[in-house]
């Protein structure tokens, strides 16, 4: 009965490698580029920065951070949000390339703070962000 | 013909796993060569790149990913055949034969593929060959810098596996003859908790291979960002709770089963679980402050190859018979294949970090001791501390022996003694590290978090005293009231500030606050668990009282409050086993009201019937629990032997469990989050205002 097995395994075994080194001889699917790579280092940088603003600003409401510091460290933390917006609007992505000036970048800042203030008020949009298996 | 074509099948998976793993690093390498800023390629242009290897590398990671899941599916081929070999009595093959007996009932037959050497490492492919796909197809279409890395990481460490299995462990060796029946399953692992603790515990195991596998390829790749971070947490998280859960089940398993009074006794087996655990709760700790500070990045790779390594080691050490004799190592066949292959990671895994430490420069510098990240590198350092404690005791009594010629043990009494000041300083830290804010908190606020819990531990000393005279129940208890004191201060707190900022009701505030900041107060949720199995383990470390006593029918027995009543003793036959059971009613002795009937067992296996378990008899309450061994009895049951135990506070280790998984689901549960704004160079306003109108 091993012959049985060996016939089989044969079977099997060409279908698995087919299937296996079958990408080898198909052009490849387009993929992301370095410069994808490097918005969403930006977006993640920028996400991180935004979700310590929020964090910051709940510590001190419920009185884990005292005002001075408060006020310190949000404005450290404003200030690399809106470095990391620039940089995300400077990057070329094939649309009109303005750089934004310092009024836009503060206005988007704090609809991006807002955002995640009131971001239970709305239905989560999971499909805009390509960070939501993170 | 079928068991055959079970082990061809493993052969073919080892095949395309070295092919799939040679696919992946090659695939990687080219894509880091002809992308990464300065190579040559680089430097001829894009489409020159692109031109050159792109497409190999892509085709390359593209095929990776097929043979990830080619593998997956033969092996888990291999496991269906295994497990219709275990469920229908095919004796003729070793590994049933060592495992399995025709009346063992169905569900121990299908547990019993982790009940043996060859089986469970089959199992072991099984799970990480599933989480190897899961993770394939999560990422499918991100991550393509990692990805390639990833799944050659993933695939060198099925291949290792495989390598066992094809090579030393084959489950589907024939003996050459059918047996009319088999040698039975360990009598120790018929239990219920066998059938889902061994689970648990792999899940842990073998999980904890995917962050380990980012972690590679984030070095191998330069990707050194904070996406990989980011991304690991929540692949770290899951098998953590697989792990601490069958840690929990364990102790349960071995509280039920074993007979000795205890749930955990430091033996080596436990430690393996334990040690992994350790290491992988510092890196999810101490992975925040990366993701938010830019800091510790040597630090968490570190911990994450050693989550990895520690897993490796515990494998090796319960299955080469290493720890319970230096000797037995040599004739253990799996025993080389593990140290080769730790050898070769640790080795590779050095040298790796070593090249790529000028990449992992800390972004910032922590700004104060008095803050969160101060706290979470204190709580590092802990971590760090007590896995090297164990670590250090479980492998005395091999160095003893390799160096003075003579094993000398180390008992559970030296681990509490070294472990237990180091996990006492962990609880306080538990309690301090959530009061503290990210950057420094001040003088003013420290005052303000602080002075709630600490007034809760000092009002809790003078009753504690009214419980014992010893200092260490009595500080170890007003530790976790003030560690649970933390928690309720930030719930309560953290509501309240949400129910003025938001005019909510009190139910909806706290739905809100645990929905949005669902990995914090998930934390929280956690550490509470830790705390109710903090207060469980000091119950019965310092409270507990035992005696031992043989008693005729009818007889008594007073301990700590209750009266014991032996009955008769009386015997059931199973389907493999001979049940003795011993009925005892327990009265409480100052007022001599029944409170339950309680039944110790012992089986006596068909198989093993020198090897009788012990099922102990239980009556658990949330003060203590009464705990009975039946010991021995006279040939007619009129009289038995027991040892009688009155545990307190043991139920709330198992409750506590149930908040370390509730805990960790709220943390890993989904948020909601906020959809990407539009970039500035489209105005804000226009976007995400009506016109006219400012934003909200």
């Amino acid at each position: 009965m091993l012959w049985l097995a060996l016939v089989l395994i044969g079977i099997v075994g060409v279908v698995a490698v087919g299937f296996v080194i079958w990408p080898l001889f198909r052009s490849a699917p387009p993929m992301s580029r370095p410069e994808g790579e490097e918005i969403a280092d930006l977006h993640t940088r920028k996400e991180v920065a935004l979700e310590a603003i929020r964090e910051l600003e709940f510590d001190h409401s419920v009185g884990k951070i005292e005002s001075a510091d408060f006020e310190r460290f949000n404005r450290i933390l404003r200030n690399r949000a809106s470095t990391l917006i620039a940089q995300i609007d400077g990057l070329p992505d094939g649309s009109e390339r303005i750089v934004a000036s310092k009024v836009i970048l503060d206005d988007q800042l704090e609809i991006e703070i807002v955002g995640r203030r009131r971001v239970e008020d709305v239905p989560p949009d999971e499909s805009s962000s390509s960070l939501r298996e993170e | 013909m079928i068991f055959d074509f079970g082990y061809l099948a493993l052969v073919l998976s080892l095949v395309l796993c070295a092919f799939g793993m040679a696919a992946g690093f090659w695939g990687g390498q080219l894509e880091s060569r002809a992308f990464y800023p300065g190579s040559a390629a680089r430097k001829l242009g894009p489409d020159t790149a692109k031109q050159f290897s792109a497409p190999w590398s892509e085709r390359l990671t593209d095929s990776s990913f097929h043979s990830v899941y080619a593998v997956c599916g033969l092996v888990s081929v291999a496991a269906v055949i295994l497990w219709y070999g275990l469920l229908t009595d095919q004796f003729q093959l070793s590994y049933i034969w060592n495992s399995s007996e025709r009346s063992l009932p169905t569900f121990y037959k299908f547990a019993a593929i982790w009940g043996g050497q060859a089986g469970s490492l089959l199992f072991w492919t099984l799970l990480l060959s599933l989480f190897s796909t899961a993770a394939a197809l999560t990422f499918r279409n991100k991550h393509r810098y990692l990805m390639p890395f990833v799944n050659a990481t993933l695939l060198a460490t099925l291949l290792f596996f495989l390598t066992l299995l094809v090579f030393s462990a084959n489950p589907f060796e024939q003996i050459g003859i059918v047996p009319s029946d088999g040698r039975g399953l360990n009598p120790l692992l018929q239990n219920y908790w066998m059938v889902i603790h061994p689970v648990m515990l792999y899940l842990g195991w073998v999980g904890l291979t995917v962050p380990f596998a980012f972690a590679v390829a984030a070095l191998l790749s330069k990707r050194l960002d904070r996406r990989w971070v980011r991304t690991v947490r929540r692949w770290t998280l899951i098998p953590w709770m697989f792990l601490s859960a069958g840690i929990i089940m364990g102790s349960q398993w071995a509280y039920m089963e074993l007979g000795w009074g205890g749930y955990w006794a430091w033996d080596p087996v436990e430690n393996a679980s334990f040690l992994p655990w350790l290491t992988a709760t510092a890196f999810l700790h101490s992975v925040i402050i990366q993701e938010q500070r830019g800091i510790l990045k040597v630090w968490n790779v570190t911990l994450i190859w050693l989550t990895f390594t520690l897993v490796i080691l515990g494998t090796f050490t319960t299955r080469s018979g290493i720890l319970s004799s230096v000797h037995s190592f040599a004739q253990s066949p799996v025993g080389p294949y593990f140290l080769v292959f730790l050898a070769v990671t640790t080795v590779g895994f050095l040298l790796l970090l070593y090249q790529r430490i000028p990449y992992l420069q800390g972004e910032n510098e922590i700004d104060s001791i008095s803050s969160r990240e101060g706290a979470f590198l204190a709580n590092n350092w802990l971590f760090a501390g007590i896995a090297f404690v164990v670590l250090w005791g479980t492998f005395y009594p091999m160095f003893s022996e390799i160096l003075t010629g003579e094993r000398i043990a180390v008992a559970a009494p030296w681990f509490n003694r070294v472990a237990g000041p180091l996990f006492l300083l962990l609880f306080v830290l538990m309690g301090v590290g959530p009061l503290l804010g990210w950057r420094r908190t001040g003088a003013k606020a420290l005052r303000r978090q602080f002075t709630w819990p600490v007034a809760a531990a000092l009002v809790s000393v003078p009753f504690l005293l009214l419980t014992s005279r010893n200092v260490f129940p009595v500080v170890g208890f007003s530790t976790c009231i003030f560690v649970a004191a933390t928690i309720v201060q930030e719930f309560v707190r953290g509501t309240i500030a949400r129910r003025k900022s938001r005019g909510e009701l009190l139910p909806a505030a706290l739905w809100g606050l645990m929905r949005r900041n669902g990995r914090r107060y998930g934390g929280y949720v956690i550490h509470f668990g830790i705390v109710l199995i903090g207060v469980a383990i000091i119950g019965n470390e310092f409270y507990q009282s035992t005696t031992h006593v043989t008693l005729a029918s009818g007889a008594s027995v007073d301990l700590a409050g209750y009266t014991l009543t032996y009955t008769d003793l009386e015997s059931e036959r199973r389907s493999n086993h001979t049940e003795i059971r011993a009925n005892i009613s327990v009265n409480d002795s100052a007022t001599g009201r029944f409170l339950s009937e309680i039944v110790p067992r012992r089986n006596i296996y068909d198989k093993a019937p020198d090897q009788p378990t012990s099922e102990v008899g239980l009556r658990m309450t949330p003060a203590e629990d009464v705990y009975v061994i039946l010991n021995g009895w006279e040939g007619d049951g009129s009289s038995a032997t027991f040892t009688v135990y009155i545990n307190p506070l043991t139920m709330w280790m198992w409750v506590g469990g149930l908040f370390v998984v509730l805990g960790t689901a709220v943390s890993v549960w989904p948020h909601p989050r906020p959809a990407r704004t539009p970039r500035a160079v489209n105005s804000p306003f226009r976007e995400s205002a009506p016109a006219g109108q400012a934003p909200a």
